[in-house]
């Protein structure tokens, strides 16, 4: 009987753990750099006076929440290897989730953006304030805080998204479970741990959405 | 950048494309309506005075909303290999496909449920409706017009998250797809016709979704 | 200050408002009456420009009221709007809503837009609320705080739209008193109002709209003694 199965140790669980700030920092990224093209992409869709702007974005849109992440995970990364472009596998496997990110998070910025109440733009016109100022000063502190839930909920959302780098072979959390698995006898064992893993992440998260979004609806 | 771009390999090979999609929709459909029982019962048990009903209902949606569905997949299938059951790639993608859709779905008509203002049941059974006239008149037919777009989202949702069940080797587009780049090794052509197929399975669906919700609720959506 | 010229307004294939004129001049106050419906908001918000007209000229201070060019801004500037539901902006205190303006877009120090703010909330009797925030205010409270928000602007013309429409009957008081002292001090203002009470007390002249068109105009006392008009007749009948 060849040796080549080990039983499961706590070095596996380190693994796993290490594995785990892998995928938090995949979102980290994700998040961090797909708020801009969000704030973009939704500032855009909310512009009244340029109908072509508000078209591109809501083709973005319909683009990245029309089509299965997977699919976009493939697409980038064989496209920008097809580019020349060597970029290192961190990076490669963000740009789908960054680009993901944008259009999700820009329909939660453009909703936010259209629940701000019209009185409170006409106020802010009325007293003189440019486009910019309106944004900046009087949409922006309710748009915000309108935007809250929803974002941590998706979180939830991108960090289940940052599984299926597991298909381009990058180690994170998921690859990880399988490849342990494929090591030992122990592949219940540990695609429980690695289930258990992701929720101890990701419920917190719901909870947090949840209670935010109660809290939101008190006080207006 | 020296890469000649290859069009004829995912274009000749459109047949296999199609019997992949249709795999797919077939798939995602029985899942879908599966789901929608599994979801039925979810929400009622949601919504039950059973103490243990209600967790045990929590537990399964909260699992399943917090888990990647890969691993949701993985679980399933080698849990099954494990237990000695060896049932068909494809057979498990449906019963993980359904489980998944059957907690979102839970939690979207437990919502729509809810938001149905308690006040009007009462205003019908004091009209004298029975349990059940007030059931269907009052609570199951605004339910309905309220979850339909959320629902719908949800099915094409599904529908889109199906690719990934082409890692356990099930035979659906993406899988197909799969197979032909072990082949010709035409990658990004590939994938970048099978997204647009899936681009219009879901802009379809969602068209059809739309239509069938004004024709039955009468009710202008836009885009779903 | 304040000139139309044979205004129209459609909102679509609607006819809101055929063919406004109307002046007004410095320190005058004017009260616009009429039933829903009948335009006398619509031609307040386009006097600021908050709605575009189709036909026809509006004229404050010389200058043309465009409500798609930048220079509508600067006009916003010198005319003063409060609203039928405040809209106060509901993440500043009191102070902060008053002083805003004056920072961003009259790029005042904010030690001086400090000052001003808390001169005019004092004017309006709100000293006492300088930090709190709208929702802990009444509804007369924050409508006093928009008109104190508006003032503090220093505008040559004060448009009110309804302003006391949203409030309950105990709290209309306390806002007319400060329109009233107002007036009194001099301002030139544009009133549409349902309070007749106020309108006889305190407009030197009168305007009644009546589906889109001024049906009769004359001084205060002239208006509700006299009416000439048959609708008008009506409408004073219904309200008193």
């Amino acid at each position: 009987m060849p040796e080549l199965f080990v039983a499961f140790s706590y070095k596996d669980i380190l693994f796993l753990l290490q594995a785990a700030l892998v995928t938090i920092a995949m979102c980290a990224m994700a998040f961090s750099c797909g708020m801009p093209v969000a704030l973009v992409i939704g500032l855009i869709r909310t512009a009244r006076r340029f109908p072509a702007l508000r078209w591109v974005g809501w083709t973005y849109v319909e683009i990245f929440r029309g089509t299965p992440l997977l699919m976009q995970i493939f697409i980038a990364f064989f496209g920008l290897s097809i580019l020349g472009l060597e970029l290192p596998r961190f990076v490669a496997v963000s740009i789908p989730l960054i680009l993901y990110t944008g259009a999700y998070m820009g329909e939660i910025v453009r909703a936010g953006v259209e629940a701000v109440p019209r009185g409170q733009w006409e106020a802010g016109s009325s007293l003189g304030m440019s486009y910019r100022q309106l944004m900046g000063y009087v949409v922006a502190p309710v748009a915000v805080r309108i935007m809250i839930p929803p974002s941590v909920g998706f979180l939830v959302q991108l960090v289940k998204g940052t599984s299926l780098a597991y298909v381009v072979g990058y180690v994170e959390l998921t690859r990880a479970g399988y490849i342990i698995s494929q090591s030992t006898y122990a592949t219940m064992l540990v695609f429980t741990l690695v289930g258990v893993i992701y929720f101890g992440i990701n419920y917190p998260l719901s909870l947090a959405s949840q209670r935010l979004e109660a809290r939101l609806k008190r006080h207006a | 950048m020296t890469y000649t771009f290859h069009w004829e390999v995912p274009l000749q090979n459109l047949p296999a494309f199609l019997w992949g999609a249709l795999a797919t929709l077939e798939m995602s459909g029985v899942a879908c309506l599966l789901g929608l029982l599994v979801a039925v019962c979810g929400a009622l048990a949601r919504l039950s005075k059973n103490r243990y009903l209600r967790s045990a209902a929590t537990a399964y949606v909260e699992a399943i909303r917090n888990t990647p569905f890969i691993v949701q997949l993985f679980y399933v299938y080698f849990g099954l290999v494990t237990v000695g059951i060896n049932l068909e790639a494809f057979t498990v993608a449906i019963v993980t496909l359904t489980l998944n859709c059957g907690a979102y779905c839970t939690e979207i008509i437990r919502a729509g449920i809810q938001s149905i203002h308690r006040g009007q049941a009462e205003a019908g059974r004091s009209l004298g409706m029975t349990h059940w006239q007030v059931f269907r008149h009052v609570i199951l037919m605004p339910t309905l017009r309220v979850v339909w777009p959320p629902l719908a989202s949800q099915f094409i949702a599904t529908m889109l998250g199906s690719s990934v069940v082409s890692q356990i080797s099930a035979e659906e587009l993406t899988y197909a797809g799969m197979m032909l780049e072990s082949r010709t090794f035409r990658t990004f052509e590939i994938f970048f016709a099978i997204t647009i197929l899936y681009f219009l399975m879901a802009r379809l669906f969602s068209f059809l979704f739309s239509l069938t919700g004004q024709k039955v609720f009468r009710e202008a959506w836009g885009q779903l | 200050m304040l000139k139309l010229e044979d205004v129209h307004k459609w909102f679509g294939s609607l006819h809101v408002l055929k063919g406004i004129s109307m002046t007004v001049s410095r320190g005058e106050v004017v009260v616009v009456i009429g039933r829903s419906g009948s335009g006398k908001s619509t031609i307040l918000r386009c006097i600021n420009g908050l709605e575009p007209i189709q036909q026809g000229r509006i004229m404050v201070d010389g200058e043309v009221v465009d409500a798609h060019s930048r220079h509508v801004r600067k006009i916003r500037e010198e005319v003063g709007f409060v609203f039928q539901s405040f809209n106060l902006f509901p993440y500043y205190t009191a102070l902060d809503n008053v002083s805003l303006a004056l920072k961003i877009v009259k790029k005042m120090p904010p030690a001086e837009a400090r000052s001003i703010a808390e001169e005019m909330l004092a004017r309006v009797g709100l000293s006492d609320k300088l930090d709190a925030y709208p929702d802990r205010l009444s509804g007369g409270q924050q409508q006093r705080v928009a008109i104190a928000r508006a003032l503090a602007m220093n505008p040559k013309l004060m448009l009110f739209d309804e302003v006391t429409s949203a409030l309950d009957p105990e709290l209309v008081g306390e806002v007319l008193k400060v329109m009233q002292d107002l007036a009194e001090a001099g301002m030139t203002m544009v009133v549409v109002t349902h309070e007749m009470g106020f309108a006889r007390h305190v407009a030197d002249r009168v305007l009644f709209i009546h589906e889109g068109q001024i049906a009769e105009e004359g001084p205060t006392e002239q208006i509700f003694t006299m009416p000439q008009n048959e609708n008008l007749r009506t409408f004073i009948q219904s309200i008193l």
